[in-house]
């Protein structure tokens, strides 16, 4: 592919520490919560909904359809959307494919679209350092400490009291009016990602029942299941797996979440070239969102899709080599 | 609407409607980096940039500045500078 070369920070230092760039305030914390309560019940909720009904309804194409399909478009949204395009701006994209990205990436139900973005330029500015919203490692170095530190990793971050200033990190969105109002009008997408596979499902049964089909299983369930895989790139990602690259963090390659965590699980890869729109730096490395964008620019939708060059790849990694040597 | 509790403390500070609208355009220019110049005090805060978290911070400095709690609820009952800042500035 003839892309746009890119240089690798990953050796630079950490960017000194900003005492604006995150804060407290009732109000925020007290959304932040009720949101991270939700977000974590009421797909929970569903979900065994979901399961009581399958020895009455079965378990049929039309679940696992509306399943995959839903899950496919809303990991879209966020890895393709919210990740490499608004938060690493890797690629370029015209408004309306912009729009319907953002779209789809609010749907996965993880926040709005600056709000996300915001805290994760903060994780890759402080990454498993002070300053990390998510790091598995920054408890004591105990038996309680590393299990307190796992569940923080995992979930247990989005409950906290903190609020990554988007006027910090994400001036750039901010300045861009549709996406301020795409990220307001976040609890609607939401809505939409339950009620259009409900519609779906509906109009494929004929049936009310489909609708409710198409509410569990493309709604409840892919919401459930696909933050499941989110939270394994905040905690697993950055504990179990290979490091090719020797990035100041340590953030892992993990074969076994690629696909649901489309692709965002080559965390080393993309720790090590951060504004890389590919991820899978390898053929065998399976990267979802890395063909998604590889399609677009094939429509001439993406413009601009920057990519390290080989000789890169291979520097960094004789780099890494070294410094496992001298280590050793 | 719904009134909006504010608790005057000690030693608060008035300030006239104009000069919380500086404040406030003061306040965008520097933490989005744009040109004051640019700002205008009668659109929608989202349209100068202005999200939920922004807002806070917005009121916060308020708070700071005029020695008051404001309900955070002020940037959306009051949604552009103009009106927020009448709202929150002292009769002239």
């Amino acid at each position: 592919m003839s892309s746009d070369s890119i240089n690798s920070p990953a050796t630079e230092a950490s960017p000194p520490w900003d005492p604006e760039s995150v804060f407290s305030h009732r109000t925020l914390t007290r959304n932040q919560r009720i949101h991270a309560i939700a977000i974590t019940s009421i797909p929970a909720v569903g979900t065994i909904i979901a399961l009581c009904l399958v020895p009455v309804w079965g378990l049929g194409w039309l679940e696992i359809g509306l399943f995959l399909g839903m899950y496919a478009l809303t990991a879209t949204g966020m890895e393709v959307g919210f990740h490499r395009l608004l938060s690493h701006r890797s690629f370029r994209v015209g408004p309306v494919t912009e729009t319907v990205l953002v779209i789809c990436g609010s749907m996965f139900t993880l926040g709005p679209a600056i709000n996300w973005v915001s805290s994760h330029r903060r994780h890759h500015a402080h990454t498993d350092a002070h300053g990390d919203p998510h790091s598995p490692h920054l408890h004591p170095k105990t038996f309680t400490g590393r299990v307190m530190g796992f569940i923080h990793s995992y979930v247990g971050w989005i409950f906290g009291n903190e609020s990554t200033n988007s006027a910090s990190y994400s001036k750039d969105q901010l300045r861009n009016h549709r996406i301020v109002r795409l990220s307001q009008l976040y609890y609607y997408w939401v809505l939409l990602g339950i009620a259009l596979p409900a519609a779906v499902g509906g109009m494929i049964e004929g049936h009310w029942t489909g609708a409710v089909v198409g509410a569990l299983w493309g709604g409840f369930v892919r919401i459930f299941v696909s933050h499941q895989a989110a939270y394994s790139l905040t905690s697993f990602s950055h504990l179990f797996g290979s490091r090719p690259f020797k990035t100041r963090d340590r953030s892992t390659n993990l074969f076994v979440m690629a696909i649901p965590t489309w692709g965002q699980s080559w965390h080393n890869n993309h720790h090590a070239f951060p504004s890389s729109a590919m991820l899978g730096l390898r053929w065998w490395q399976i990267d979802p969102a890395g063909y998604v964008i590889g399609v677009l620019r094939l429509l001439g939708l993406a413009k601009d899709v920057k990519r390290p060059s080989n000789e890169e790849i291979a520097r960094q990694i004789a780099r890494s080599r070294e410094l496992s040597s001298a280590r050793s | 609407m719904e009134s909006i509790s504010i608790q005057s403390s000690p030693g608060a500070e008035t300030l006239t409607a104009v000069e919380i609208e500086n404040l406030i355009v003061n306040f965008i220019a520097t933490n989005l980096e744009v040109d004051p110049a640019g700002i205008e005090t009668d659109v929608t805060f989202d349209r100068l940039g202005v999200d939920s978290v922004v807002a806070v911070k917005i009121v916060m400095e308020l708070e700071t500045k005029l020695g008051r709690e404001i309900d955070p609820t002020a940037a959306y009952d009051y949604p552009t500078i103009e009106t927020l800042a009448q709202y929150l500035g002292s009769p002239t």
